[in-house]
């Protein structure tokens, strides 16, 4: 406090000459977020205009809200809503608990070199592109020659067109979600059961606790303080759906399970070139999410002590 | 007696699920590899009869030798490479002098331009936003438009700050007093100390740029610039041949080349990462616990 006090009484000119090289270090960074991210933020205006890019954004028209009451009037809209909605809400259920229980299962594994590959096998996944990921689905569910449908076949069943499938979209999204991270996730899971206090386990052992016992009433309350904390970030991330991944695995026969905002917006905006139609979904996504985030943060504030800021 | 022994059996049966339990997760986790790797080893006729279901089936480097006549693919490949390692020195230098800098507690802008950065992790401009302002840079369709508008990862600056601020302030404090300026402290001291955190941050940075496909896709155009995630997603999820020619007399011939060539090109586009990042592993507890308390 009292050197917090001090410097703020010094003049402005002596600090600047003191840190002069700490700002020259900091300085491209300032101009990278300041370009990229500020300067993009002030150009969601153009939500508001009839964007035109030969007359910029002093010589368009200024339209209002026209664009975003066009938007929700769009027989679209609740469909988008819908699907983003559920798409991430389905991979935060089905996907959050996966990566706890590897944790758990694979702490119990007690011969180190088969702990140790399991281990590094699961992040594998984790570092191939989407476009590997949804190649080798594609490759893999192909409804011709697929492995899955000649498995299908060979069962006495009919070959099933997964990507054309709108009914199972959201399956192979959150399944394909689940298979490349339920790894990598639980690096932060395997550091908190390590931090768990040895001696509570041997208490556990004296009052006769097997292992799942153990598992249920020593370990998972010790990590769930980490689990808390992850389940709020995930919650405020929400809305970031990988609408990447979804403009790999998506086509018109899906869009109806598969279409979200993002996926919208990028459709509109960039392959349409309807910049300001696309700026204001854009900008109403963005605005939701900012809202979950702040909730999530003062959700968690409340709650548990800790929060993301 | 009677009930420690059953206790004791019932444990071995819990081992026992939990081993094959967490075996089967490995081998879902790693069965799509081995299926590419194999078929790529596979002669392209068992490869198109799909004969092929864990092991090579009449070995053959075919695929090999029609990728080797892919112009298409060492164009890409060699811009990927590029993409990466000028993506990754960028993002190194800005990242690491802005750490430093952040990590300083004296330094007098310390809190505002932290609270600057950390804002853009939770409000972005948008795509389309960021795409008219990357164009009106003249970024579109040069090199650059995958290096620049990516420059910094706020998340990856965070780890890399907190990380620097929990090295002991005397080291920086005692090079100061014997006339060292800050940027000799970083050169000399905070970066040989911090080579673990720094790898990892590498990692994350190198394999952003390797997998990227999305900036390539809106902001290049020329094929000339063109990534290999992009002619990967050409061949496997467009599924178009037109933009390869795999040679071959008939055109049954160029359509099991085609085939062969998707599981080659996978592994080439895979095999860089999947050998690398192993080397890392003690490290990325580090750099994900960092990320995760401080973010």
């Amino acid at each position: 406090m009292q050197k917090t006090k001090n410097t703020k009484k010094e003049p402005l000119r002596k600090l600047l000459k003191r840190d002069r090289l700490l700002i020259l270090m900091v300085l491209p960074c300032i101009l990278y977020f300041l370009i990229f991210h500020y300067v993009p933020m002030l150009w969601n205006v153009v939500a508001f205009q009839d964007y035109n890019v030969r007359k910029g954004i002093t010589g368009s028209s200024w339209v209002g809200l026209t664009h975003f009451i066009r938007f929700f009037e769009s027989p679209y809209a609740f469909r988008l809503i819908r699907n983003t909605f559920l798409l991430s809400f389905m991979d935060l259920i089905m996907g959050f608990p996966v990566p706890i229980l590897f944790a758990l299962l694979l702490n119990e594994i007690k011969t180190n070199w088969v702990k140790r590959a399991v281990q590094t096998f699961s992040y594998l996944p984790h570092f191939i592109s989407v476009v590997v990921v949804v190649g080798m689905m594609k490759i893999f569910l192909s409804p011709t020659d697929g492995i899955v449908n000649l498995a299908i076949a060979a069962l006495g069943g009919t070959p099933v067109n997964f990507f054309s499938s709108a009914g199972l979209f959201r399956w192979l999204y959150v399944f394909s979600n689940i298979w490349q991270n339920f790894g990598w996730d639980s690096i932060i899971y395997f550091a908190a059961i390590s931090g768990v206090n040895p001696e509570l386990y041997e208490a556990a052992i004296v009052d006769g606790a097997g292992r799942w016992k153990k598992m249920f009433y020593v370990t998972l309350p010790c990590i769930s303080p980490t689990i808390i904390v992850l389940l709020i970030m995930r919650i405020g991330w929400l809305l970031s759906v990988g609408f990447e991944k979804i403009i790999l695995m998506y086509n018109e026969a899906t869009y109806e399970t598969a279409d979200v905002i993002s996926t919208y917006v990028y459709r509109v905006g960039l392959l349409n070139s309807d910049f300001s139609y696309g700026t204001a979904i854009g900008l109403f996504n963005c605005m939701v999410s900012l809202v979950l985030i702040l909730a999530a943060n003062a959700f968690s504030r409340k709650f548990s002590d800790t929060s993301l800021f | 007696m009677r009930r420690k022994k059953s206790l004791r059996e019932s444990g071995r049966i819990g081992t026992i699920v939990i081993y094959i339990i967490v075996l089967f997760a490995a081998f879902i986790t790693l069965y799509p590899f081995l299926y590419v790797i194999a078929n790529s080893l596979s002669n392209p006729l068992n490869v198109i009869r799909r004969d092929v279901i864990l092991w090579p089936v009449n070995f053959s480097l075919q695929s090999y030798e029609t990728l080797l006549n892919q112009k298409d693919v060492f164009v890409a490949y060699y811009n990927t490479v590029w993409y990466t390692v000028v993506g990754t020195l960028v993002n190194m230098v800005l990242t690491i002098m802005a750490a430093y800098a952040l990590s300083i507690r004296k330094f007098f802008l310390r809190n505002q331009i932290s609270v600057f950065i950390t804002v853009t992790m939770f409000v972005s401009g948008g795509i389309i936003p960021s795409y008219i302002v990357v164009n009106r840079l003249g970024l579109y369709d040069t090199p650059w438009a995958l290096i620049v508008p990516t420059a910094v990862s706020a998340y990856n600056l965070i780890v890399a700050r907190s990380f620097f601020e929990a090295l002991p302030e005397e080291l920086s404090e005692s090079a100061h007093l014997d006339g060292a300026n800050d940027f000799t402290i970083l050169w000399k001291i905070i970066i040989p100390i911090s080579k673990p955190i720094l790898s990892v941050l590498i990692i994350f940075y190198a394999v952003g740029h390797w997998n990227e496909y999305f900036n390539p896709m809106i902001y290049l155009k020329s094929r000339e610039l063109k990534p290999i995630q992009l002619y990967l997603r050409d061949i496997l999820v467009a599924n178009q041949q037109a933009t390869t020619s795999t040679g071959g007399s008939t055109g049954a011939e160029r359509q099991y080349l085609f085939e062969a060539l998707k599981f080659s090109t996978i592994v080439i586009t895979v095999l860089p990462i999947t050998v690398i990042y192993p080397f890392f592993q003690k490290h990325f507890v580090q750099g994900v616990m960092i990320g995760a308390v401080k973010s």
